[in-house]
């Protein structure tokens, strides 16, 4: 940011982080819950993913958006992003290797017992859409407040 | 008993329009955005806040209130929080806070 | 549709035309924002809580801040008027467009305005003769979930929710492409 003190990294005031420490960890626990009880109630992964997402924006605003990047680290972006479109593909293909159509589920009922397709959605909404979403979503705030990279843009 | 229920939720919802109202009206007349950020906060703490506890009386004993009580709670924290962004974000950008006989109105 | 909805839809309905009109980008951005949280209330109210909760986590949340970050790093053009000046043949040609599209309401295949039934909604009391109806009595038989839209978007559509996933990823690894980062931040 402009503003901001060229060595201390710039945070905001005592309150505010105050205020983030305070509902932060709700606001994890909401979009986990969300995530992980999307089959049951209102939600899913997508909207438990930007929820989760959003706590890492609460942070980068109350403690410094270089910081909780460092913090954060591009690697977990990575790894969500990447290994989210990597779970989902394998979910999908492996009822493609078993002899079925992508994504049916119930050929899982071997290894998972009658509640296989309960079970693959889940995983389909957790460790897919959820991963993805999140990481996507932490990774486009990141870099849009990075900036462009050849052209002045903070160093990452 | 009910009727001093209906009462009381009847109070908490009109001093909620009302102070919803006000906060309104303070938002388009006052001059600068320090006193504007102080009205605007009171919708949230004061308004929603006053009807959020209409609904919890309305609900009476049930699991329905915890989830109210919780949102008061987050509103308490956050809406204060809120307003102290704007005005550190306004005092850091150097807007001058309205003193008595500036021509903003 | 009770008085709350309508007035919903018309608070929806003005936010949307400020949001074209504002010429300031910033006042733009804040009333998309309260547009969202609108729709978000809306879908509520018409008992489409997954949408609802999408709306507001990310069109009221998520795209808000990320314009405000963009328009931090870049510029916020200084207007000297408040609304921007209506462009008459793109203003006719959107009139047009949703007053054709208005047209082919009556044929949308749900209940539609003079409550008759219709294949998706069914007659009523006769859930199972519906597309909806057939989704809600038989998801929880065929898949274990008692939420029908997760049914729905993960397992009945679960292909087109692939789709979805990875342009979501394609959007990530746009940014880092239009952004010229060598490597993922």
């Amino acid at each position: 940011m402009s503003g901001s003190d060229s060595i201390r990294p710039y945070t905001e005031s005592e309150i505010i982080m105050t205020a983030v420490r305070i509902v932060a960890p709700f606001v994890l626990t909401y979009g986990l819950f969300i995530t992980f009880h999307g089959a049951d109630s209102p939600g899913g992964g997508f909207q438990g993913g930007a929820l989760i997402g959003v706590v890492v924006f609460m942070l980068a605003f109350a403690f410094g958006i270089a910081p909780t990047r460092e913090w954060v680290g591009s690697g977990l972006m990575t790894a969500l992003a990447a290994g989210g479109v990597i779970v989902f593909v394998s979910v999908g293909l492996g009822t493609l290797a078993l002899g079925g159509k992508f994504l049916e589920y119930g050929l899982y009922e071997p290894f998972l017992g009658p509640d296989a397709t309960k079970w693959g959605m889940e995983a389909i909404e957790i460790g897919g859409v959820a991963a993805i979403v999140s990481g996507v979503i932490m990774a486009l705030f990141f870099l849009t407040a990075a900036g462009y990279a050849s052209q002045g843009g903070e160093d990452v | 008993m009910n009727e001093i229920r209906l009462g009381a939720i009847f109070v908490l919802l009109a001093g909620g329009v009302f102070f919803t109202f006000v906060s309104a009206v303070g938002v388009i007349r006052l001059p600068d955005v320090y006193t504007r950020a102080h009205t605007a906060s009171q919708t949230d703490t004061l308004g929603a806040g006053l009807v959020v506890a209409a609904v919890v009386l309305a609900y009476g004993v049930e699991t329905e209130v915890i989830k109210a009580l919780l949102l008061l709670v987050f509103i308490f924290i956050t809406n204060p929080t809120a307003a102290h962004a704007v005005g550190r974000a306004a005092y850091e950008e150097g807007i001058e806070p309205w003193t008595k006989g500036d021509e903003r109105r | 549709m009770s008085a709350v909805g309508f007035a919903l839809a018309g608070f929806v309905i003005i936010t949307a035309i400020a949001t074209a009109m504002l010429r300031d980008t910033l006042a733009a951005i804040i009333v998309f924002a309260a547009y969202s949280l609108g729709m978000a209330l809306f879908y509520t109210l018409l008992l489409a809580p997954d949408v609802g909760l999408t709306e507001a986590a990310i069109g009221a949340g998520v795209t808000t801040i990320l314009l405000l970050v963009t328009i931090a790093k870049t510029t916020r053009p200084r207007a000297e008027k408040v609304f921007t000046a209506i462009n008459c043949p793109a203003a006719t040609l959107s009139v047009g467009l949703v007053a054709v599209l208005l047209f082919t309401v009556g044929s949308i295949p749900v209940e539609n305005f003079l409550g008759e039934a219709t294949p998706v909604t069914g007659a009523a009391g006769t859930p199972g003769e519906s597309v909806t109806g057939h989704y809600l009595q038989s998801t929880y038989e065929q898949t274990g979930v008692t939420n029908a839209v997760t049914a729905v978007l993960a397992a009945y559509r679960g292909f087109d929710t692939f789709g979805e996933a990875v342009v979501v990823f394609a959007a990530g690894v746009a940014v880092v492409v239009v952004l010229h980062r060598g490597e993922f931040l």
